[in-house]
């Protein structure tokens, strides 16, 4: 192993041992048993801990890992390390994968080296994300790659470890179809073995591609014989597996998390001895030879899959030819719901149903049994407490007032989408990351009477948004920019970005933006000044707004000071919570703002937007 | 004995529902059951609903529990309490809650009344256990953060799960951070206590 200790349970060396691992972790662990020397991500809910994990332990396993400025920059790093002999990884939410892919649609053409992996983590139900996407089509149809879908932690490292091998073996990237429910589940999994890596770095030989015949010809060889050869694997692989009872009416085959929801459901209504089960671990090429003896027992087959009909689909058009056929039900059909996700709870549904067992539940929630005698409010998500941007929007939000113009505003992908939230309300649009510039952009050139306002965070900015800045200065929209900078991308754990080394007021003015401020939004008053200046511009503009975390600040510096409103001063005209909105300010019994000692941290905004200065510090 | 332990921790992002359970499911498995955790990561966690499901048992399949499957609730917030009590209880579900309501991100004047909600609580099953948790862990260990690890004294000292204190101790000096060890040991003996007395009544 490397240099010193390392108390991280994944670097625990005692192959058999079991050890409670989060999904992302066994991933991190999988791929440190295979010896990777390369990790690279951009952070993405829920695919931040696979390289987040790494990153902990790194020098213990003398690994390279890094935060890259986003998934094409970390994809195409981990293959030059590939190429150049090292085995890598790279990891990224599925929005990721379609960054990456402009670069990852090349790769099978000019071929990997050393194991190269590429996990890409669908969000189903859109828990931490804007949209639903499943990744396998992407792998399957658009790279043609092999794909693995893994049900559980323990798959989640196991099927890791094969990767690095099976892409090593036909130089192929191999992309790893990773959920939520998967990377945020946890297991209690079976260690194995840490193989120290025998490869060394060489200067790579030429994996370059020419436009016209080479790359006609490598696509040919690439399904006449490579993806031929790996559905061999792929029939013959151990990831796949079936368990037939001898009575069995109905055929499921599933995949991923959707298996073990299979199972808990047959479990739960006793039907184990009348349904027979295919798992499919080897998505990608489909092993069409099992598919085929499994369907051979069933007039009728059930498809469970999480996300799109990816397995129906390919599993039909298997079968499309074939004379002798089941009736197959799943998402084409209407069996299952092609959105969201799945649960134990729809395939007990789905299972009862098919069986004729009507409410065949062992349990009913009591809401479905009775209705609930309260109403639950929801909980909504907020700025937390101190939150820097809270300060921004709320001083851009009384500029546009004074200034008296209309504005739009387009959001961007991070903490400070909450802007978007009441009683700011600051968001109009949004779309991938750094859309907020290109929308806005659009905004203006469409000769409409509003000021278009660009709201984008220090990491998203290097991410995506520097493209659209640009395009901003070169067609001279009238866009202001809001750079929401603290120092860290906070929303998936404070990972860091190049904005702590690179000025991002200095590209902007580089780039030629004539009006250009830097400013610290706890400072309201001046903060409302400069953006009441900005909004009278008919040019590019761009505010830094830079103030740290208050997450970070608060465990770096500790809170020194807490607020407290005084009620004789105060006249309740509620702006504190009716404008602003911090969460350690709310209402008390007869409706006087009041501050939760606990919550606050003491940024002392509160104090500075009070018409008549009645919160204070408490003493 | 059953073979299987359906536990659901609801509470408020920021509370320490992972950590909470993290420690449950270590101390499940030194005593050689098999786990599944499944929980809410991400934007949740700034302020929002959550909750972790933990499955304890021989064999457990899938990071999630079926609607009306809970075993013990476990409510950090008594509000999140009944949220998931509604989707997730049964008549004979165990429900240890927490009195102290947490706020945040609940629109003003929209948060129910709190005796109302215990009422509630009471009436969907018959085992509801409501403890004092927030004032008492910040009297007896200094801070509100060791919540989590106090309402799992409660849990164990219940023993409506089959997992000893010690597993749990060991547990807890497993996952928790070295410097908080001691702190959070004292919170859960003091989780233990206040349990076995609210039970003996």
């Amino acid at each position: 192993m490397g240099l010193g200790r390392c108390n991280h349970v994944v670097c625990i060396d005692e192959p058999g041992r079991k050890v409670l691992l989060m999904g992302n972790e066994a991933y991190a662990r999988g791929a440190i048993e295979a010896g990777v020397k390369v990790a690279t991500a951009y952070p993405g809910t829920p695919s931040s801990e696979i390289v987040g994990t790494i990153m902990r332990v790194k020098d213990y396993f003398n690994i390279y890992a890094e935060w890259s400025v986003n998934e094409k920059v970390a994809a195409e790093l981990a293959y030059g390390a590939s190429i150049a002999g090292l085995r890598a990884l790279t990891a990224m939410k599925h929005y990721g994968l379609n960054v990456a892919l402009d670069f990852l649609t090349r790769v099978p053409y000019i071929k990997t080296d050393a194991g190269y992996v590429i996990i890409s983590a669908d969000d189903p139900q859109s828990h931490s994300s804007g949209s639903e996407q499943d990744s396998r089509f992407i792998g399957a149809y658009v790279m043609e790659v092999p794909v693995l879908e893994p049900s559980n932690p323990q798959e989640a490292k196991d099927m890791t470890v094969y990767s690095f091998d099976l892409s090593e073996q036909f130089k192929l990237p191999v992309l790893i179809r990773s959920v939520t429910r998967v990377g945020h589940a946890r297991q209690d999994v079976v260690l194995g073995e840490i193989r120290e890596s025998k490869n060394v770095p060489k200067i790579p030989d030429k994996h370059a591609l020419i436009p016209g015949e080479i790359g006609v010809r490598r696509h040919r060889e690439l399904h006449v014989k490579i993806l031929k050869e790996i559905e061999v694997v792929a029939n013959n692989s151990k990831l796949n597996y079936s368990s037939i009872p001898k009575n069995a009416k109905l055929g499921i085959i599933t995949s991923g998390v959707a298996y073990e929801y299979v199972l808990e459901a047959i479990n739960l209504l006793n039907l184990q001895n009348q349904i027979a089960i295919l798992k499919i671990g080897f998505v990608n090429p489909l092993p069409s030879k099992v598919v085929e003896n499994f369907i051979e027992y069933f007039n009728e087959v059930l498809i469970v899959e999480e996300g799109e009909p990816y397995l129906e689909v390919s599993i039909k058009s298997l079968l499309f030819d074939r004379v002798r056929k089941p009736v197959i039900y799943g998402k084409l059909n209407d069996v299952l719901p092609r959105w969201g996700e799945l649960s134990t709870d729809i395939i007990i549904d789905v299972l009862s149903k098919f069986f004729g067992m009507g409410k065949a539940r062992v349990s009913t929630s009591l809401s479905e049994s009775s209705a609930p005698r309260i109403k639950l409010p929801k909980r909504r998500i907020t700025l937390c407490p101190g939150c820097p941007h809270r300060a921004t929007g709320y001083a851009l939000k009384m500029a546009i007032r004074r200034v008296g113009i209309k504005a739009t505003f387009h959001g961007d992908i991070g903490c400070y989408a909450l802007v978007g939230q009441p009683p700011l309300s600051l968001r109009d649009t949004s779309g991938a990351m750094g859309s907020s510039i290109g929308i806005a952009c659009g905004i203006a050139k469409s000769g409409v009477k509003v000021k278009p306002i660009a709201l984008i965070g220090d990491s998203t900015i290097f991410h995506a948004g520097l493209p659209a800045l640009a395009n901003i200065v070169y067609d001279n929209s009238n866009v202001l920019v809001v750079v929401f900078d603290n120092r860290t991308t906070a929303m998936t754990g404070h990972q860091p970005h190049p904005g702590t080394e690179i000025e991002i007021s200095e590209i902007a003015k580089a780039m030629g933006i004539k009006y250009v401020e830097v400013v610290d939004p706890y400072d309201v008053k001046r903060m409302i000044e400069i953006f009441e200046k900005l909004l009278r511009i008919d040019e590019p503009s761009l505010v830094v707004a830079r103030h740290p975390c208050a997450l970070v600040e608060v465990r770096v510096k500790g809170v020194e000071k807490v607020y407290t409103v005084n009620k004789s001063k105060c006249v309740r005209c509620k702006l504190c919570v009716n404008e602003f909105g911090c969460p350690a300010i709310y209402l008390d019994r007869d409706g006087a703002p009041t501050i939760d000692p606990v919550l606050c941290i003491g940024c002392g905004v509160c104090a500075q937007i009070c018409p008549v200065h009645a919160i204070e510090v408490r003493r | 004995m059953k073979g299987k332990y359906y536990i659901l921790i609801a509470g408020v992002g920021g509370q320490g529902n992972i950590l909470a359970s993290r420690v449950l499911a270590t101390a499940a498995i030194i005593e050689g059951y098999s786990v599944r955790i499944g929980e809410t990561y991400g934007a949740s966690q700034r302020g929002g609903s959550v909750v972790s499901h933990v499955k304890i048992g021989k064999d457990v399949f899938s990071p999630l529990i079926p609607k009306g499957y809970a075993d013990v609730i476990l409510g950090l917030e008594p509000l999140e309490a009944l949220r998931i009590a509604y989707n997730f209880g049964n008549p004979d579900t165990v429900i240890i809650s927490n009195v102290k309501p947490v706020p945040s991100g609940i629109p003003l004047d929209s948060y129910p009344n709190v005796d109302s909600i215990l009422k509630e609580l009471s009436s969907l099953s018959h085992k509801v256990y409501v403890v004092n948790a927030t004032e008492q862990v910040i009297k007896t260990v200094g801070t509100a953060r060791a919540l989590n690890i106090f309402m799992l004294g409660c849990l164990c000292g219940l023993e409506v799960i089959p997992l000893t204190q010690k597993s749990f101790e060991e547990a807890i000096r497993s996952v928790v951070p070295p410097k908080y060890v001691d702190l959070n040991i004292k919170a859960f003996r003091e989780g233990v206590e206040a349990i076995r007395k609210l039970a003996m009544r």
